[in-house]
């Protein structure tokens, strides 16, 4: 039996970090119910249909009108950013699992994981020097493009991984049968097809919620509900940031109840990559 | 041997530098069974996946000599067509787990083009079935997972998957060393009827001396990279002439 | 002898390493932009960019009329990033050592999920809260008392005017990086060999012992994770934006309003369109983020390969 002050000191530690440790995970749930307890009563009150289809009203006016503007511009450009960052990550990934020793496989992977860590508010930046700058506006394209950036990384990382956990006897045997390489790559993939869902699956519950790649790329656009691809568009993210930060109590209610929509909208998507895709048994 | 279907000359491979095989010239005989024998690292296994070139999927691999089948240099050829030309059965049963049993047999007729229709494609796939002796066990759930069948089920699966692709030659790689006695003779017993019913060349990798006795008309000895024997199974059977393989067939390695 | 390559091989190649030379590309494009776009403002100011506090937006350029300096927002960078790696550090360790040894399996698994379940939170929720709630929350319950009982501390120095300061934002980026470190400190925990872990319990060695020697030999990976954390607090934007006061503020008083990097950017773009050369100091500000960003990563990669037993 340890001395008394090892005992002591024991107790102590494992009190801490059980204390502690609840701490931690206390503000996720705290916030959850906060906002829920702030957003919910909001479209409650303003009413389910009008708060998802019209547009933020006046800042005077008497009811706060609603988001559609933002949540079309959301469910756009994620869905946009996906088209494009799914096929690039992904085929990048096949290559650097078929061609592992190839200096462009070791230089794309590092060149991922670079972007990975990137502060997404440069990601924005670059994509303003690259396509708003030069045609003079903010669009949705330029807002995907941006997203599609912050996608790529998560999208490749999980591929890979995914392609490299297939067995090499499942290659052989479709190369034995004389399988040409892109045909054998096309099986592999549905081998791995899980993994390669659950990884884009994170990268659009990523994009979903980004919003600093939006603040110059995007353009905010309130007062309109969708004016094409080639036009500014407004986000869920984007308008909860610029919204709370006015003093126009109209807004900042806004703000609140967008909150609580993307709030559920992230718990939704974040069961539902958890559940994924029906499972492939060795 | 009149014309043999697999000849090699002084073939030689090496792996990340390594020598595995080291100038092997030997024939394997058309519509015969060939069993392969040797322990383990004598390259068996090596020399099996040169012959469908399966073995250069592999880092850092050099091979020279020749190695022609059915006469035609198979270093000078479009290595797919090549390996259509074998169909495979490797040592773990590997079917393909995303696919229905039906679809892993039907897809080495479809990827050969070998089916125009619906209709002929069943016929492909019940024929495969049936001379790999598994048909009367899967004909009722075609649709299922291939995990739902016992390791030697899976083997006799993945032996209906290679004929599906109606090759010349059937490579096998110590296909029997991983499932159970009973599942052991069946899978032989559909060698043996594809051997005289089909005219089908054969060459099957064991450390099993019994089974390389049992079903091979031709025994190919390898040890450290080199074949020290070969001959018609009678013959080595009762008189070997090396140390090894004797040792081999007693069971001593 | 040569083994030949099929058509087919090279058309499949040269189709796959074109998206992923576009990534690489991506990766240039960022460093050249940021890097071609602030070089107009050192010219005017030189490095002093970074080293100067006034920030004086005007139409006439610098030097002689506006003037751009970073140093408060990298000072704010700093400040806040330091604070929260801190604070991350302590619940990380305390996450990790209740997971792996004290945690019965059902709630271990309940708070993996919620760890995940915070590393993917939309981050303008987190700024909400923090602005809404854990301000006033902080202001109230830790920093005015801190301030009226501690003042001779220069850290507690000043009173607070609201809940949007430097120390808030420390806190609240914590509780958004703690995920991350969490991850990487627990793989590193998990892959301790079994063997070691025997050897401490038959020595008769307390929880709190063993816990001790286990972290130590780990120690690569929390300083990995450290860095990690730092790289990823320094990068936050919308949440720091709306809890850090976006005040042009220096001082050793954590408890006033501050400018982060990515915060002043944020906010000073939509003016930086009006004001010449104060673009390119906003880019500036994005090129030492970026460096910072690229070596702490690189650095923290690297510990992790340190890992060994």
């Amino acid at each position: 039996m340890p001395q008394l002050s090892r005992m002591i000191k024991d107790y102590l530690f494992t009190a801490a970090v059980v204390v502690i440790a609840f701490i931690a995970i206390l503000p996720i749930l705290h916030i959850i119910v906060y906002v829920s307890s702030r957003g919910l009563p909001v479209v409650l009150e303003i009413g389910i249909v009008e708060f998802f289809t019209s547009m933020p009203a006046a800042v005077i006016a008497e009811k706060p009108g609603g988001i559609a503007p933002a949540l079309v511009g959301t469910l756009f450009m994620t869905a946009l950013a996906t088209v494009i960052a799914a096929p690039i990550a992904t085929l990048a990934a096949i290559f650097s699992v078929e061609f592992p020793s190839h200096p462009l496989a070791r230089l794309v992977r590092v060149t991922s994981r670079s972007l990975l860590e990137v502060a997404t508010i440069l990601i924005g930046m670059l994509v303003f020097v690259l396509l708003v700058l030069p045609t003079g506006r903010f669009s949705a394209l330029a807002g995907s493009v941006a997203l599609a950036i912050v996608m790529i990384p998560y999208v490749y990382t999980y591929v890979e991984l995914a392609l490299m956990s297939v067995p090499r006897t499942y290659i052989e045997a479709a190369y034995a049968m004389g399988m040409k390489r892109a045909q054998v790559i096309i099986l592999t993939l549905r081998i791995a097809r899980r993994g390669v869902a659950r990884g884009i699956g994170i990268a659009v519950t990523k994009a979903m919620g980004e919003t600093a790649p939006l603040l110059f790329t995007a353009g905010a656009a309130r007062n309109v509900i969708f004016a094409g691809p080639l036009e500014p568009i407004d986000a869920l993210p984007l308008m909860i940031f610029h919204f709370i930060q006015t003093p126009f109590d109209n807004w900042r209610t806004l703000a609140w109840g967008g909150a609580f929509v993307l709030l559920v909208l992230y718990i939704a998507l974040f069961i539902l990559v958890r559940i994924s895709v029906k499972e492939v048994r060795y | 041997m009149s014309d043999p279907a697999i000849d090699t000359r002084n073939l030689r491979v090496r792996i990340g530098g390594k020598e595995i095989l080291k100038g092997v010239t030997v024939r394997i005989p058309e519509g015969k069974i060939t069993a392969i024998m040797g322990p383990s690292g004598s390259g068996k296994t090596t020399f099996l996946k040169t012959l469908n070139r399966l073995i250069e999927l592999n880092e850092g691999v050099e091979i020279s000599g020749e190695v022609r089948v059915f006469g035609r240099n198979i270093f000078d050829m479009n290595v797919y067509d090549v390996r259509r030309m074998f169909g495979m059965v490797f040592q773990i049963p590997n079917p393909f787990p995303h696919m229905s049993i039906y679809d892993n047999v039907a897809i080495g007729a479809k990827i050969n083009g070998l089916a125009r229709n619906k209709k002929e494609l069943d016929e492909i796939v019940r024929w495969a079935l049936e001379k790999a002796m598994l048909w009367d066990e899967v004909k009722d759930r075609l649709r299922d997972p291939p995990w739902k069948l016992s390791g030697g089920q899976q083997q006799r699966l993945c032996l209906a998957r290679a004929l599906a692709l109606k090759p010349r030659i059937l490579l096998l790689d110590e296909p029997t060393a991983n499932i159970d006695p009973v599942n052991t003779l069946k899978l032989e017993e559909a060698l043996r009827s594809l051997k005289n019913e089909e005219g089908m060349t054969i060459a099957i990798v064991t450390h099993m001396p019994h089974q390389a006795v049992r079903i091979s008309d031709y025994i190919i000895m390898f040890y450290e990279g080199r074949v020290v024997e070969e001959g018609p199974t009678s013959d080595i059977a009762l008189n070997p002439r090396e140390e090894v393989t004797r040792r081999f067939l007693r069971g001593e390695m | 002898m040569r083994l030949a390559r099929t058509r087919h091989d090279i058309i499949v190649f040269y189709s796959l390493a074109l998206p992923a030379s576009l990534i690489v590309l991506l990766l240039l494009a960022l460093l050249l932009s940021q890097l071609g776009l602030s070089i107009p403002v050192f010219l005017v100011q030189g490095v002093s960019t970074y080293t100067t506090t006034t920030w004086r937006p005007m139409y006439e350029p610098p030097p002689h009329g506006a003037w751009y300096g970073l140093l408060p927002a990298i000072w704010g960078t700093i400040t806040s990033t330091i604070i929260a790696v801190i604070l991350a550090l302590l619940a990380t360790i305390s996450l990790v050592v209740f997971m792996e040894e004290l945690a019965p399996s059902r709630v271990r698994a309940a708070f993996s999920t919620i760890i995940d379940l915070m590393a993917g939170l939309p981050t303008v929720i987190y700024g909400l809260w923090g602005l809404a709630f854990l301000g006033p929350l902080l202001q109230d319950y830790v920093m005015n008392p801190l301030h009226s009982h501690l003042p001779f501390i220069p850290l507690f120095s000043c009173k607070p005017l609201s809940g949007a300061t430097v120390f808030t934002a420390g806190v609240l980026l914590a509780i958004m990086i703690t995920p991350f470190m969490v991850v990487v400190v627990q793989e590193s925990y998990r892959s301790i060999p079994v063997t070691y872990k025997e050897a401490a319990w038959s020595l008769g060695m307390t929880r709190y012992e063993y816990v001790k020697l286990n972290l130590s030999m780990i120690t690569p990976a929390i300083i990995s994770a450290i860095l990690l954390g730092f790289g990823r607090a320094s990068s936050e934007t919308a949440a720091v934006t709306l809890v850090v006061g976006n005040a042009v503020n220096i001082g050793f008083c954590v408890f006033a309003p501050a400018y982060t990097i990515s915060s002043l950017i944020a906010n000073q773009f939509t003016e930086a369109q009006d004001f010449p050369y104060m673009l390119n100091a906003l880019f500036a500000g994005g090129l030492i983020l970026l460096v910072i960003g690229l070596i702490v990563n690189t650095l923290g990669i690297l510990m992790l390969r340190r890992v060994r037993f």
